[in-house]
C-alpha cells in the first residue's frame, strides 16, 4: 500500500497547480488532480484506491447526466475467445499495429515517424521537429 | 508456389550452406501484378539477385525472415502475412509500413506468466505447437486469423504521387544510397515488434485487452514509482493509472529483463551527458538540435551567460542581435524559446561570439528537440526544460556547463537498466515499445531507423530482449552440424549471418573454414566465445 500511496501522491504532486476537478468532459485527462479532504485532519490528501474508484464512478455518472460521451474509445480486440482449458485468445485489429509514416520535404530530407504526429523521428536532417 | 519461389531465391543468393532455425514463412496476400508480384524489371542490387521488383521484395523479405529464423528457436512454423501493395500516401508523405502480432494468447500451455498476454508467434514457440493451426489467411487481416504476424510495406513509395524521391533499397547489405529507405533494416525492426518487442497497452488510457498485462509489461519498470507495469493492485483503475503516468515518465522507465541488463555493457557506449557546475550543480536532461555542430566534450562547455538582445517581445529570446557581446564572447549563451526560430537565436548567439547555446523551453514539456536548418550556423546548441532554464537564471551569474562522459554508466541506462522510450507526450506506436533514443550507439529498436544500423549482421540488444520475453535463442548450425553455440552473440552480432557471408565469398571448403575461423577468433578474443565454443564452430565448418 505504501507504493500505491506513493503512486497516487506522485500524481497529486505533479498536478498541484491545477484546481481539483471532479467532473470532466470527454477526452479530458483522467489523470487530472484528484484530492480528498481527510475527514479526520481536514487536510487535502491523495485518494486511496477505493476513493479513487468512487471518484471515477461519479465522473462517469456526471458525464452521462450531462449527455457527454465517454473518453476516447480504447481499441478493442476484434475477437476474444476463452477456451475450456482457460486459455484466452484475442485477435487484434489494425489499431494495434505499429505504423511507420514518412514525410519528404522540398529539400529531399526524409522524416520517419510513428503514427502519432506528436512523435517524429529523423532519418535525414529534418524539418519535422519544432523550429521555434 | 510462393514458398518455392522464396526457397529458390534464397538458395540462389547464398551458396547453399543451409542453416536451420525457426521456420518463418511468408503468406503473400498481394493480388497478381502488384506488390510482391510486381513484374517490373529491375537490376540486382546489394546482394539481392532479383530481376523484377516483386522478386527483389520477396528475396529481401525472405532474407529478413531467415535472419530472424536463425536467431530465434521455434518448433512451430511462424507465418508472416506480407504485402507490398500501395498504402495511403501523397507526394510528400504517407505510410511506410505497418506490422504487429495478429493475435495474442494468455494461459496457453507452458505459459511462463499466468494471466499475461503473449504475441502468438512467441506463444507458439513456448507452447511447442501452433495455437492457430489451419490454412493460411486468405487476405489481409482476414479470418480465420491463422497467420501470426502481419508486416505490410508501401510498395508505391518513391513513385509519382507517393513520397516522391528515392524509394526502398532492397539490397541485403544495409547499404542504401542517399535518401533511400533501407528495407531490410526497416523490416527487421518492424517484424521484431510482431515477434515480441511490444506491449498491448494503450498508454493514453492505460487499458489492456481484457485488463490483462502482457509479458513486455512484466519487464517494464518505473524507477520513480518503483513499480513494474504488471503490478497487481487488485483494482484495474490503479493499474491503468500507473500505465498512463509512467508512460510519460521520461528517463525513468526501464527494462528489467536479465538478458538485456547483462548484455547492455557489451553494446552501449559510456554515458555522456551535460551537467551544471558552480552555483548550481546538477545533470541536465537536454535536447539536441538538427543544426549546428553536435555538442561534444570537445566543443561544448563554459560559463553560462544570459543573452540579451534588448529589443522585441522579450530581451532574452535572442531574436535580435545580442547587445552584451562582451559577456557572451567565448561563453555559452542561454536564451528563451519563443518569437523566432531556433536557428535565428543560434545565429545571433554565434554572431555574438558564443561558444555554445542553450535554449530554455518556454512551456511545459521538458527539453525538446530543436528543428531547423541553416548551414551557416555552426555553434553547438542544446535545449533544456523550462524548469532548468529558470533554475540557471536564478543561480546566475556563476553557473557553468560541461559535457562529460561517465564510463561507469552506459549511455541509455538509468541505475544500470536500459531505458525505454517514454517521451513526455505519449506517442502511440512509439512510447515504451522501443529503446530510448539516448542510447548510444543507435539501437535497432529505437523509434526510428538510423543510417548506422547494420541489421544484416547485428541486432544489438534485440535478441536479448527476445530472450527476456520468453524466446529461446537458436544455436548456430552449419550444414547438418549443430555447434551448440547460440547463434546471436551477447552483443547481438549474428554468427549465422557471418557464416553465410563466408559461404558466399569463398570458392572452396578450405577457404570457408578459414573464414569462419577468422570470424570466431575475433569473437573469442573479445571474450564473447569460449575456446570450447570456438572449437565447436570450426569443427562444424570443417565437416
Amino acid at each position: 500500500m505504501k507504493k500505491t500511496s506513493m503512486l497516487v501522491a506522485a500524481a497529486l504532486a505533479a498536478t498541484l497547480a491545477t484546481p481539483p476537478v471532479l467532473a470532466q468532459d470527454a477526452e479530458a485527462s483522467t489523470d487530472a488532480l484528484r484530492v480528498v479532504r481527510d475527514k479526520q485532519t481536514g487536510q487535502l490528501r491523495a485518494p486511496n484506491s477505493e476513493e479513487l474508484k468512487q471518484m471515477l464512478e461519479a465522473e462517469k455518472a456526471d458525464r452521462k447526466a450531462r449527455g457527454k460521451p465517454e473518453p476516447s474509445a480504447n481499441p478493442q480486440p476484434v475477437q476474444v475467445r476463452t477456451y475450456a482449458s482457460g486459455m484466452k485468445a484475442a485477435v487484434l485489429g489494425p489499431e494495434f499495429l505499429v505504423s511507420l509514416e514518412a514525410h519528404r520535404d522540398a529539400d529531399g530530407n526524409l522524416t520517419v515517424r510513428h503514427a502519432d504526429p506528436a512523435d517524429e523521428h529523423v532519418v535525414a536532417p529534418n524539418t519535422a521537429l519544432p523550429t521555434e | 508456389m510462393n514458398k518455392k519461389l522464396i526457397a529458390a531465391a534464397v538458395a540462389a543468393t547464398f551458396a547453399a550452406v543451409p542453416s536451420y532455425g525457426a521456420e518463418i514463412v511468408i503468406n503473400n496476400v498481394d493480388a497478381p501484378g502488384i506488390g510482391f508480384n510486381d513484374p517490373t524489371p529491375v537490376t540486382p542490387v546489394g546482394g539481392n539477385a532479383g530481376t523484377t521488383l516483386g522478386e527483389q521484395r520477396l528475396i529481401a523479405y525472405a532474407r529478413a525472415l531467415e535472419l530472424w529464423g536463425n536467431t530465434l528457436k521455434s518448433d512451430a512454423t511462424i507465418v508472416v502475412q506480407g504485402s507490398f501493395a500501395p498504402l495511403n500516401c501523397t507526394a510528400t508523405g504517407g505510410t511506410l509500413a505497418q506490422a504487429g502480432a495478429i493475435q495474442i494468447f494468455a494461459d496457453f500451455p507452458n505459459a511462463p506468466l499466468p494471466g499475461h498476454w503473449y504475441g502468438v508467434a512467441l506463444a507458439n514457440s513456448i507452447a511447442g505447437v501452433d495455437l492457430t493451426p489451419g490454412p493460411l489467411d486468405p487476405g489481409p487481416l482476414a479470418e480465420p486469423f491463422n497467420d501470426d504476424i502481419v508486416a505490410n510495406f508501401n510498395g508505391a513509395v518513391g513513385q509519382p504521387g507517393c513520397i516522391e524521391g528515392p524509394g526502398w533499397y532492397y539490397g541485403l547489405d544495409s547499404s542504401p544510397g542517399p535518401g533511400q529507405i533501407d528495407f531490410l533494416d526497416t523490416f527487421m525492426h518492424e517484424v521484431a515488434h510482431g515477434l515480441g518487442f511490444q506491449n498491448f497497452a494503450n498508454e493514453q488510457t492505460g487499458t489492456t485487452p481484457l485488463d490483462l498485462p502482457d509479458v513486455y509489461m512484466a519487464n517494464t519498470y518505473d524507477l520513480l514509482y518503483e513499480l513494474p507495469w504488471n503490478a497487481d493492485f487488485g483494482d484495474v483503475n490503479i493499474s491503468r493509472l500507473l500505465v498512463r503516468l509512467s508512460a510519460v515518465n521520461n528517463g525513468n522507465v526501464v527494462w528489467t529483463g536479465s538478458s538485456v541488463t547483462a548484455n547492455a555493457p557489451l553494446v552501449l557506449g559510456p554515458y555522456q551527458g551535460i551537467r551544471l557546475t558552480g552555483t548550481l550543480n546538477q545533470e541536465l536532461v537536454f535536447g539536441t538540435a538538427s543544426f549546428g555542430a553536435p555538442a561534444t566534450a570537445d566543443n561544448f562547455g563554459g560559463s553560462i551567460v544570459i543573452g540579451q538582445d534588448g529589443a522585441g517581445a522579450s530581451s532574452t529570446d535572442g531574436c535580435e542581435p545580442l547587445v552584451n557581446v562582451a559577456e557572451t564572447t567565448g561563453n555559452v549563451v542561454l536564451m528563451d524559446r519563443g518569437t523566432c526560430g531556433f536557428v535565428v537565436k543560434a545565429a545571433n548567439a554565434q554572431a555574438a561570439g558564443a561558444s555554445g547555446v542553450i535554449i530554455a523551453n518556454n512551456q511545459a514539456g521538458g527539453a525538446i528537440g530543436l528543428g531547423g536548418s541553416d548551414p551557416a550556423v555552426t555553434v553547438p546548441t542544446i535545449s533544456v526544460s523550462l524548469e532548468d532554464g529558470n533554475a540557471i537564471k536564478a543561480a546566475s551569474p556563476g553557473v557553468s556547463v560541461e559535457f562529460f562522459a561517465d564510463p561507469t554508466r552506459q549511455a541509455g541506462t538509468n541505475e544500470g537498466l536500459v531505458r525505454l522510450y517514454a517521451p513526455v507526450t505519449v506517442a502511440l506506436g512509439s512510447s515504451i515499445s522501443h529503446f530510448d533514443t539516448v542510447a548510444s550507439p543507435d539501437l535497432l529498436m529505437e523509434p526510428f531507423i538510423t543510417p548506422g544500423l547494420r541489421s544484416n549482421v547485428n541486432l544489438d540488444l534485440t535478441p536479448s530482449l527476445m530472450k527476456d520475453v520468453g524466446w529461446q535463442l537458436e544455436t548456430l548450425k552449419i550444414g547438418g552440424c549443430d555447434t551448440g553455440v547460440t547463434s546471436a552473440l551477447p552483443t547481438g552480432e549474428l554468427l549465422h549471418a557471418r557464416v553465410d557471408a563466408c559461404a558466399a565469398g569463398v570458392r572452396n571448403r578450405g577457404q570457408f573454414v578459414s573464414c569462419v575461423n577468422k570470424v570466431t577468433n575475433a569473437a573469442k578474443d573479445a571474450g564473447l566465445l569460449t575456446g570450447r565454443q570456438h572449437a565447436a564452430i570450426t569443427a562444424c565448418a570443417a565437416q
